[in-house]
């Protein structure tokens, strides 16, 4: 689906290249996302891929066209929701996505039915600049949905939305990666990375750091040790085994059986750990 | 169709941001002005009118959808649909041309019996709203807001319209024939008066001249300042 060879990208006007050098494919159906800290290269990858910066050295195929060549005929195939809301304030929900819909020549999914699905149909008469942010958001993700696209690029997609909301839009991803559309996802959060996406590439300084599973790098990164939180005499404690060991690990057993325990977690690393660690730099 | 449906897109924005009242109020305040002038006087304040209302106020105009638009991020999205850049500037140079239009045939009835010559009066105003539309999206392309748009456009503007000191019979020089706004005045008074063919053929070879200028430049700027800068990423 996305081939991208030796991408390097210099903005005019800088004498160091923003982009230095990646390398990724990413699959049809898979769910990729793009970790890493502002003014890592992230944005400038993702606006190649969405054909917006041409100029660019290597070789970068997207739907098996080099990415060089295309014209606006590439946006009929993919979907774009960038993070802060972008719609027409003076419109309705409906109007906004009715009138998003005309631009494309090919088939488009009935505008009620995706506001019915992040559940703003109630609000489809109402005019965006009254939405909050979180409304906005959800409307702006409906738009991207709008032309069924095969490639789908998610600008924190989970940002400003409540559990309910956040379950809603992470569902809607799933049955669209289901249906077999690829999506790029870039995000600050974590867990939405750790629960959403197949692999992750973490970008830093215009170079990509480390590609792969969010639960590979985990494991990967992690120990490979056992913690056990148990109660003794009325106070809270916690002891680590190797899990190598632990089916014959005879201390082990006689926690288990000597005292109440209350939680058991293996050691893997979390993706901030392995961020940190890999990069040396924050990821906010 | 797409082309259709953004210059539709076009005219409902406009209309929801009031620009079309704007547009009946100041028509409708001109006409009572015009209605009240004395006959020897009305054409040439008519045609003063006609040259700020149809081209100036649109060059203003244009700067503050631009930015509205920029402002409701809406740019971003129009360009990741497939959305043409060039269909964008032509919906906006449509959409414009007809409220502009509709206008001047509001100012114009007062002296709608001394036009000898409509078709030049009604062309060489459309080409005057193009290149105004047009030299206000270069602009608006290289502005960050509403008061630097107009810091730049009301300069710009000052210059573009010099030869107005040429119509009023203040001031006249021959590097005014340069300017496509001595084309507009030329082409508004061949619309009243007897005026020789050439001159009538330089203004609308003139106008076009500018026009393709100004078509390859506002595509040009767009695409460097606006369409690149798209995306908050």
């Amino acid at each position: 689906m996305i081939n991208v060879q030796n991408l390097l990208f210099t903005y005019s006007g800088n004498a160091e290249p923003t982009l230095q050098g990646l390398d990724f494919t990413i699959a049809k159906g898979e769910i990729f996302g793009f970790l890493g800290p502002s003014g890592a290269g992230k944005s400038t990858t993702i606006k190649i891929l969405i054909g917006i910066l041409k100029n660019y050295q290597g070789q970068v195929t997207v739907l098996n066209r080099e990415l060089r060549r295309i014209n606006a005929d590439y946006y009929e195939s993919i979907g774009v929701a960038f993070e802060f809301p972008n719609l027409y304030s003076k419109f309705t929900a409906l109007e906004n996505l009715r009138f998003f819909s005309k631009l494309y020549k090919g088939p488009t999914t009935n505008p009620l039915d995706l506001l019915t699905m992040v559940g703003l149909e109630t609000d489809q008469n109402t005019r965006i600049a009254e939405f909050s942010k979180g409304m906005k958001m959800r409307l702006n993700f409906c738009r991207s949905l709008l032309n069924n696209p095969d490639l789908l690029f998610l600008d924190e997609p989970t940002s400003g939305q409540d559990p309910v909301n956040l379950r809603k839009i992470k569902d809607i991803i799933l049955e669209q990666k289901s249906k077999g559309t690829t999506v790029c996802i870039t995000t600050h959060d974590m867990h939405v990375a750790d629960s959403l996406c197949d692999r992750v590439a973490f970008i830093v300084d215009g170079k990509i750091a480390l590609v792969d599973s969010p639960r590979a790098l985990k494991l990967q990164h992690g120990s490979r040790m056992v913690r056990v939180e148990y109660r003794d005499k009325g106070s809270l404690k916690n002891k680590d085994y190797s899990l190598d060991s632990l089916a014959t690990n005879q201390d082990f057993q006689n926690l288990l059986s000597s005292f109440p325990v209350e939680t058991i977690h293996t050691q893997e690393a979390t993706l901030e750990d392995i961020f940190i660690k890999t990069t040396g730099r924050k990821l906010q | 169709m797409r082309l259709l449906n953004a210059i539709h897109i076009d005219i409902t924005f406009q209309f929801r941001h009031g620009f079309y009242y704007v547009y009946l109020f100041i028509s409708v305040l001109y006409l009572l002005i015009l209605f009240n002038l004395q006959q020897g006087i009305r054409e040439t304040i008519t045609l003063l009118l006609l040259f700020i209302d149809t081209t100036m106020l649109g060059f203003f105009f244009i700067g503050a959808i631009v930015l509205l638009e920029k402002g409701q991020n809406i740019l971003q999205s129009l360009f990741v649909t497939p959305l043409r850049l060039s269909e964008y500037i032509i919906a906006k140079v449509i959409s414009l041309s007809i409220l502009a239009m509709a206008s001047a045939l509001i100012i114009v009835t007062p002296i709608h019996l001394s036009i000898i010559n409509f078709p030049v009066l009604l062309f060489g105003l459309w080409l005057s709203v193009i290149f105004f539309t047009l030299f206000g999206l270069i602009i608006a392309a290289r502005s960050q807001n509403v008061n630097d748009y107009f810091a730049k456009a009301l300069g710009l503007g000052l210059v573009a319209s010099l030869p107005l000191a040429q119509y009023l019979h203040i001031f006249s020089t021959p590097l005014f024939y340069v300017l496509p706004t001595r084309a507009t005045l030329i082409l508004l008074e061949a619309a009243v008066k007897p005026t020789g063919l050439l001159h009538i053929i330089y203004a609308f070879i003139c106008l076009l001249v500018w026009n393709s200028l100004a078509a390859f430049l506002a595509y040009r700027y767009f695409y460097r300042h606006v369409l690149v800068g798209t995306g908050a990423l």
